[in-house]
């Protein structure tokens, strides 16, 4: 097994550095003072000592704790300074729509990038983001990147759920602005958004489209799960299925998605013979853009950032490391939003990845798969070792938040991650074709059907297993 | 604990300035930022220009419906632009009554 690098220690002791700052609450400026301190030290220290060693140490240390202590200050024209329980104010709220509206039971929500608040006569500039309620089937139609104007009141978010509570704190959602009357928010102007992102949602709306046009209904909320991060369309009893056989996470994005459509992207560059490096760097925006229309959740980032740092290292013709990979995709998440690390996406998307990397490879020696005769079962052993990896590594995670164990997982794990493989990629085959040679798009749906029906089947017997699942209260 | 070379030294410092130095002026930025606030005497900011609103604007207002807010744009079209609020009692549909309740939505600029 390769050793781990400089850089990733250096990135777990950023990571250290992040929670320890959570812990003591220290001021920002202590944290401030003592990274200046021990950069001084590193560019005095010039000879390697094991002193100079340690300085850099504490200096990642301490800057890890510096921008954990910095994102939890907000600015003075922060919106949640206007947000307390029964404040009965009524405000004037102008903003931008920061992502694309969300329909639930009892509402449509829409969350909203401040930029002016006025109450009474006092106009002030504003930031921060709030969750504005409509009504389920409001008939105005909002999308991302539409300046809004809205009369209402703010509250504090409302939620019986302490883990949703803390994602919205996360996602520095500040509260919820409920309005005055049902029809008083208007579009003052669109285009406001990010040109990129907006290109990206366009492109994930035209896929959605085409994937309902060829599937059945079922198949087709799978398929845009699994493809698109879409998963309001997957009926409760099937999601809370795969979620207690612990293979819920094919229909979450990840980097298992990413790798697919990576390897689509490049094998269809390759059939058109495109050049080696022409090949290399037209998959990178691609990726970027895939990334950008599955909404860019932390597994995704972390697979796309991951992805991104092998095709560079291909394209330099250098051998790609993952822990360095791993490392640059955690930094990069953590220096946006040091409170990611608190995010049970984020724990469990780098948390499997790394016990894959780190365990499968022992668990293999261990074995000694290499004398199984049988190629076919020597290839399920290794499936299921790869499956038991990432388990062993995520199940105290999965059991300190839903008090779930699943013994199940493994086994499932083996049998549904390969169907769940050729859906996306007939699911992606489908959307090709319907944008290309319709004729043929039938074909794909019809298989992707079956598979769908396979997979759902399967994933219900699975948890009607004496002992696949258990809960603790 | 950990061996670096000199470049990865250099490259560490170098990378770990600009971290810090990006930090810290968003910090200041955080603390030091203005509020802006300017006193309104009336909620301009809220009101619906009847000079630029489309349809689906004007329907938003409380007491137009769709034929007042086609009424409205054909009375622009024909008139280039309002002068003022009250010449919406020009348009067949506008009582005084109505004016007065959609008055504090609407402006002309």
């Amino acid at each position: 097994m390769k050793q781990p690098q400089p850089f990733f220690i250096l990135t777990l002791i950023f990571i250290l550095g992040i929670f320890l700052a959570s812990l003591f609450r220290l001021a920002f400026i202590i944290f401030f003072i003592f990274c200046a301190f021990f950069l001084a030290l590193g560019l005095l220290l010039k000879k390697q000592t094991p002193y100079s060693n340690w300085a850099f140490c504490l200096l990642v240390l301490f800057l890890g704790g510096a921008f954990f202590a910095n994102a939890q200050i907000q600015s003075k024209a922060h919106i949640s300074k206007y947000i307390y329980y029964q404040n009965t104010n009524l405000y004037w709220l102008k903003g931008v729509i920061d992502n694309p509206p969300e329909d639930k039971t009892s509402s449509r929500e829409l969350v909203v990038r401040c930029e002016e608040i006025q109450t009474g006569t006092r106009k002030s500039n504003c930031r921060g983001k709030i969750k504005v309620l409509l009504k389920p089937n409001s008939n105005q139609d909002f999308a991302y990147g539409d300046e809004i104007m809205a009369s209402g009141y703010l509250r504090p978010v409302y939620s019986r759920s302490q883990n949703y509570k803390h994602y919205l704190k996360i996602q520095d959602i500040a509260g919820t602005f409920y309005l005055e009357s049902s029809s008083w928010i208007t579009k003052l102007s669109d285009h406001k958004g990010n040109p990129v992102k907006m290109l990206a949602l366009r492109w994930k709306n035209k896929t959605q489209g085409a994937i309902r046009e060829y599937a059945a209904s079922l198949s087709a909320g799978v398929v845009e799960a699994m493809l698109l991060g879409e998963k309001k369309n997957i009926p409760r009893h099937i999601y809370e299925a795969m979620m207690q056989s612990g293979t819920v996470h094919i229909l979450v994005v990840s980097g298992f998605n990413v790798g697919i459509v990576a390897f689509v992207v490049h094998i269809f560059l390759k059939l058109v013979r495109i050049k080696r490096k022409v090949r290399i760097l037209l998959s990178m925006p691609i990726l970027v853009m895939y990334c950008l229309m599955t909404g860019a959740s932390t597994p995704v980032v972390r697979a796309t950032i991951m992805g991104l740092v092998f095709l560079c290292a291909y394209l330099v013709k250098r051998e790609p490391d993952i822990y360095h990979s791993c490392a640059l995709a955690a930094l990069f998440i953590l220096s946006t939003n040091p409170n990611q690390l608190f995010d049970i996406g984020f724990q469990l998307s780098f948390v499997s990845v790394l016990s894959i990397v780190f365990l499968y490879p022992k668990l293999r020696s261990l074995i000694r798969i290499e004398t199984i005769p049988i190629k076919p079962l020597r290839f399920m052993v290794e499936g299921l070792l790869v499956s038991l990896s990432a388990w062993i590594g995520t199940a105290g995670i999965i059991f300190y938040y839903f008090k779930t164990f699943s013994p199940i997982t493994p086994l499932a794990n083996l049998l549904i991650v390969p169907l769940a493989t050729l859906i996306t990629l007939c699911g992606t085959a489908l959307v090709f074709f319907a944008f290309t040679f319709a004729v043929l798009a039938p074909s794909f749906a019809a298989t992707t059907d079956l598979l769908v029906m396979i997979l759902v089947k399967l994933s219900l017997f699975l948890v009607k297993l004496p002992g696949a699942c258990l809960k603790f209260s | 604990m950990i061996d670096l070379t000199q470049e990865e030294r250099k490259v560490i410092l170098f990378l770990s300035m600009v971290a810090l130095c990006g930090v810290g002026i968003n910090f200041l930025v955080k603390t030091h930022a203005s509020l802006k606030t300017v006193l309104c005497p009336t909620q301009e900011t809220a009101k619906i220009n009847l000079n630029t609103a489309d349809e689906t604007t004007l329907l938003s207002v409380p007491g137009i419906g769709e034929k007042l807010a086609k009424r409205i744009i054909a009375y622009r079209v024909e008139n280039i632009h309002f002068l003022l609020i009250d010449e919406l009692k020009n348009i067949p549909g506008f009582s005084q009554k109505k004016l007065s309740q959609i008055k504090k939505y609407v402006t002309i600029e």
